[in-house]
């Protein structure tokens, strides 16, 4: 039973990996831009949450609905003013660029809110749960899970069925090309970078919700983005969450062992996926 | 009406010229062949009126209006097409989606307008039934199809085609040229187009263009009718210098060298030099594309 309950929580955490992967899925896919900042800007989704919520007596459960747009726009005026500079420059210089960027947002949150940790407090929902055959189901967890696969159905939807989300995928696939047909690719990487910065602020106030943050939080879930990515194959959505579920499972598993085994196990999976399956466990050409 | 000039256009990358003083014009529903030997800057010059290359001096004018700093984008939705010589189709899209994109984008086509303007292309291009297909399982002809599909459905003014005949078998070129002058005539449904059509086989382009220019170190050289351009001693100069014949060959054959690949084509050739009165006797149909000799010796 033990096994069985580590087991449903780390898939339930699998989801919240996924919505911290999805983005770096897709900056990489459609405009090969490694953004290291990726793990800060969910952090700062979470802040802007913690300061949001007394502002404005939103349930913190429902804080999504400004914060997420918020970075969303953020995130397209982020990609046209910051990073399509950089890439114009190549991509030394965008890497550069936001690991710059993940300093800067560390460092600003450090000096407006200090070090200390913070939680989006969402009362009694944060503890409760139900058992099905003695396996506990957290709310919360199960919540998380609903999200993630929510605004990965919506980003698949938004790629695969409208006009704009094909656009995205052609200049995806060949940018020169996707302009010879009328495709102003700089707007469409704006795009793919507000739907990047949207879900991993999502993520981050789950995080918030689930656990605590600090400013210096980010790197570490950006680490895990990355496994899960790598893990699930890169460019493909679903593969992703697959690799959360999978990161999520040997970090569960592990703990039952030792705690300390817990944090290392999803890295070993993720040196295993590397030797054994270097193009991940379900591996897509395309993005979406 | 003019549609396209350049106008004393350069274009160098250090020390290599690939466009020298280039003036150029295309009339509306022209067709205009363009042959050189390799390095002419022949794809440069589509580079340059497509928007991938800005010129260093000149200007580049369409339809009335000085396109020299509109990225490629932009002209593609003011009409000017292109075809790249080795297909570029979205390889992860279906060959169906490949080519909404262009009508959504390119000619700013919505809904159900934009479906039928990607159906049509396809019908067109003869794709009709490989709608559903990912673009990446196509062949080589199915790929310069998808090519000249995805740029009919920008619904261009311009289009420009890039050696569309290279890698493909007689046939298949003849294919594809009835495809140009299917989509030319206006009978598919658009406006008639224009058409820069730049060609290494010159058996494709001969028979099927009004007017040639031969360049050559990015500067036009011969500017005419094929048939005129084609025995220009310059243009027979320039061909001798590559390395695709040996000199004694080009001299006894003259400027058909460009096309050893077909001696039947070197023959027509040969036979309309012959006889000169039997220029205006040249069909345009498809089929004398080198398949057999028009003139008679």
């Amino acid at each position: 039973m033990t096994y069985a309950n580590a087991l449903v929580q780390g898939l339930l955490l699998g989801g919240l990996f996924a919505l911290f992967a999805c983005g770096l899925s897709l900056m990489f896919g459609v405009m090969e831009v490694i953004n290291l900042a990726h793990g800060d800007i969910a952090v700062a989704a979470a802040y802007l949450a913690v300061v949001l919520v007394p502002l404005t007596h939103i349930p913190a459960v429902w804080i999504f609905v400004l914060v997420v747009p918020a970075f969303m726009v953020g995130g397209y005026f982020g990609q046209r003013l910051l990073i399509q500079r950089s890439l114009d420059e190549g991509p030394v210089t965008t890497l550069l660029v936001t690991f710059g960027l993940s300093v800067v947002l560390e460092n600003v949150l450090l000096e407006v809110f200090t070090g200390n940790d913070q939680s989006l407090n969402i009362g009694s929902l944060v503890s409760g749960s139900f058992s099905v055959r003695g396996v506990i189901l957290p709310y919360l967890s199960i919540m998380i899970l609903g999200a993630a696969l929510v605004a990965l159905a919506a980003v698949q939807f938004f790629l695969s069925r409208t006009k704009t989300g094909r656009m995205v995928r052609a200049v995806a696939d060949d940018r020169e090309a996707a302009q010879l047909v009328g495709a102003d690719y700089r707007h469409l990487f704006g795009i793919a970078a507000a739907l990047a910065s949207g879900t991993v602020a999502l993520a981050g106030l789950a995080l918030s919700m689930y656990t605590t943050v600090n400013p210096n939080t980010g790197p570490s879930y950006l680490l895990y983005g990355f496994a899960a990515v790598v893990i699930g194959g890169l460019g493909s959505l679903w593969g992703t969450l697959l690799g959360g579920m999978v990161l999520g499972v040997a970090m569960t598993m592990g703990s039952l062992v030792d705690p300390d085994f817990g944090a290392m196990l999803p890295y070993l999976v993720f040196l295993a996926v590397l030797a054994f399956r270097p193009r991940g466990l379900f591996p897509k050409k395309a993005i979406a | 009406m003019t549609l396209l000039e350049l106008d004393c256009v350069t274009k160098r990358f250090g020390r290599v010229t690939v466009a020298e003083s280039l003036s150029l014009e295309v009339a509306e529903t022209e067709l205009l062949g363009v042959v050189g030997p390799n390095g002419a800057g022949k794809t440069s010059l589509f580079s340059i009126i497509s928007g991938d290359l800005e010129p260093d001096e000149g200007r580049v004018v369409f339809a009335g209006q000085v396109i020299n700093r509109l990225g490629s984008a932009s002209r593609c939705r003011l009409g000017i097409g292109r075809t790249y010589q080795v297909p570029r189709p979205f390889e992860r899209m279906t060959v169906f989606e490949n080519v909404l994109v262009a009508a959504q984008e390119g000619a700013g086509l919505r809904g159900r307008a934009s479906g039928e303007q990607a159906y049509s292309s396809l019908e067109t291009t003869g794709l009709a039934a490989d709608a559903n297909r990912p673009a990446g399982s196509l062949g080589l002809l199915s790929r310069k199809r998808l090519e000249m599909a995805r740029a009919l459905a920008t619904r261009p003014r311009l289009l420009l085609l890039d050696e569309v005949a290279a890698g493909l078998t007689d046939p298949e070129v003849s294919e594809l040229v009835a495809i140009v002058r299917w989509a030319r005539s206006g009978a598919s449904g658009a406006q008639p187009v224009a058409v820069v059509w730049v060609e290494h086989v010159v058996r494709a382009l001969s028979g099927t263009t009004d007017r040639l220019i031969c360049l050559d170190s990015g500067s036009v050289i011969a500017d005419g009718r094929p048939e005129d351009v084609l025995a220009d001693p310059a243009v027979r100069d320039v061909f001798l210098g590559t390395d695709e014949v040996t000199p004694a060959r080009a001299q006894a054959e003259g400027p058909e060298v460009m096309h050893r690949e077909s001696p039947t084509a070197a023959q027509q050739h040969s036979a309309q030099q012959h006889g000169a009165q039997q220029h205006s006797a040249q069909s345009p149909s498809a089929r004398s594309l080198g398949t057999q000799p028009v003139g008679g010796q």
